[in-house]
């Protein structure tokens, strides 16, 4: 995963709220794009788990 | 000043038989030595006096609990068994359906909604067990926090100290229980929202396995993660309201297909043959003096010396947390869309930036929680139970936003479930515990901790604990 520091997230919030329609009011702009970058930084932690393709998740799904 | 009451005395008449324990309460009621009537009576009038103060309650169902009560009555005339939890009032975080009453899960937006038609599995599974339902209590909304600071309803006081927190996001299951206005309530846990409130309001809660309780009828916060439980002042109290929710309940997509195991007879058998250890690693990362002590006096006490690290604790606490900020937030995002403004301020901005958050994330997330599964439940090939704290701190003051915990800055909100997520994450039962404290302290709490499916591990240590004097949670008449 690329280092979030180096991710312009302000450009992604714009272009990713306008993809799936979500109007963001201008006031909560900043606080959004702390937010995301706080969350990149565990999905960083995350990702750094070396899984298997077999590393299957548990679905709760019962037919 | 705390001013508690000693276990048995029932306080002069201020709250009578409510600041008894369930099953004291519920005895009283089946022996005819109290009507079911007098007990709700009682526990209505101090909610009336204490509430104001506490602001647990976002609603009284007065009638309702009134009528729940000459059942109980009319059962025991009949010399039919009234339930093991006869006439014992309990009181439901607002995220439960209530029949007849709107389901505010803490939010404006779901004020708006309609009644529910029915109340959620475990209200029917409590009062078909006699239990009186006596109001519906504060969260944080959507149960995204860990303080109750709700702004729509205020925030709910620490009896201990009405000037802090009560902890989240079952603030107000926690602070009804430790004012005496209830001896019983039900709060949801999706990463530490029964544990953090129960440690900071100094009382007990469970959390059971994932899956052993039905969910059904409660709004959803993260379904991948949500537990429901029951939060009381002993842990037998908790064992009786456990065991009869207990059972499979198709409306509910997790809940396990697996046979009531019954609890509450088995409680008190002691520590005996059981290998306890005390959590290392994540869980020796920076706390407070308190919160250290905690663990420290009910690891001497049940004489445990062995330390185990819980393995990937700290990667299953960043996969929890991607999957509350992610799958938290879509459930939300049609009203994101329409009406952004009309959400707590304190996690608009969260929930606005997790539905953008890229699947990527949110998928590796459920994939690790496998590969972490796998590896962490090794430790119960070492030992049965494991000693952790609950919260790195007793109850910060309403509208802290930082803490410092051993030179560590940190932010407050989220850090006061720095140990219980990953546990919650696991899926493992979980005992919270309130260690004794000397008059004038705030509460605090350890987490008692066992393998999948073995709430009654957990229960029977946190019982000893209490047998022995290392726990304890007096109800707080007025702070």
């Amino acid at each position: 995963m690329t280092d979030p520091a180096s991710v312009d997230w302000a450009a992604y919030v714009d272009s990713t709220a306008s993809a799936i329609g979500l109007a963001i009011d201008p006031a909560c702009r900043a606080g959004v794009v702390a937010n995301l970058e706080r969350i990149a930084q565990v999905a960083q932690v995350v990702n750094a788990v070396e899984l298997v393709d077999t590393d299957e998740a548990a679905g709760v799904f019962r037919p | 000043m705390t001013r508690p009451i000693p276990a048995g005395d029932t306080g002069n008449g201020d709250g009578a038989f409510a600041l008894q324990g369930a099953a004291s309460i519920a005895a009283a009621v089946r022996e005819g030595r109290v009507s079911a009537r007098e007990v709700t009576e009682a526990a209505l009038a101090h909610i009336d006096r204490r509430n104001p103060e506490v602001n647990a309650f976002t609603e009284v169902t007065r009638t309702r609990a009134l009528a729940e009560a000459a059942a109980v009555d009319a059962a025991v005339r009949r010399g039919e068994s009234p339930g093991p939890l006869a006439g014992v009032p309990y009181a439901v975080k607002n995220l439960f359906d209530v029949e007849g009453m709107v389901t505010l899960a803490g939010s404006k937006i779901n004020r708006e909604r309609p009644p529910a038609t029915a109340d959620a599995a475990a209200i029917r599974r409590l009062s078909g067990a006699g239990a009186v339902l006596v109001g519906a209590l504060n969260m944080d909304e959507y149960a995204y926090g860990f303080s109750t600071e709700n702004t729509h309803y205020g925030p709910t006081r620490n009896p201990h100290d009405t000037t802090r927190v009560a902890g989240g996001s079952s603030g107000g299951s926690g602070a009804a229980v430790a004012a005496g206005m209830v001896p019983l309530s039900l709060g949801t846990d999706t990463n530490g929202s029964i544990r953090v409130p129960a440690s900071l309001c100094g009382i007990f809660g469970l959390k059971p396995t994932y899956g052993r309780l039905s969910r059904a009828g409660g709004y959803l916060f993260v379904g991948s993660l949500d537990h429901i439980g029951p939060l009381a002042r002993s842990a037998s109290d908790l064992a009786l309201a456990y065991d009869a929710m207990q059972g499979p309940d198709a409306g509910d997509p997790v809940c396990a297909q697996r046979p009531v195991e019954p609890t509450a007879a088995q409680i008190g058998r002691g520590i005996e043959g059981l290998r306890i250890a005390v959590a290392d690693g994540y869980f020796s990362r920076p706390m407070a003096d308190e919160a250290r002590a905690a663990v420290q006096a009910v690891a001497h006490a049940l004489g445990a010396t062995q330390r185990i690290d819980v393995p990937e604790a700290a990667r299953g606490r960043a996969a929890a947390f991607l999957m509350t900020s992610i799958e938290g937030s879509l459930l939300h995002l049609p009203d994101l869309k329409s009406r952004a403004a009309d959400f707590e301020p304190l996690i608009r901005d969260r929930m606005l930036a997790g539905v953008l958050a890229p699947a990527q994330w949110l998928w590796q997330a459920h994939r690790v929680r496998r590969y972490v599964r796998e590896r962490a439940l090794k430790v119960f090939e070492r030992c049965d139970v494991i000693i952790a704290p609950s919260t790195p701190m007793s109850a910060p003051p309403i509208g802290t936003e930082w803490i410092t915990l051993e030179g560590e800055r940190m932010l407050a909100r989220p850090n006061l479930g720095l140990f219980t997520q990953p546990i919650s994450f696991l899926g493992w039962p979980v005992a919270a515990v309130p260690v004794a404290r000397a008059a004038g302290e705030l509460p605090i709490g350890v987490q008692v901790i066992a393998a999948p499916w073995r709430e009654d591990l957990c229960l029977r240590v946190a019982a000893h604990l209490e047998r022995i004097g290392i726990a304890a949670a007096p109800a707080v008449l007025s702070a």
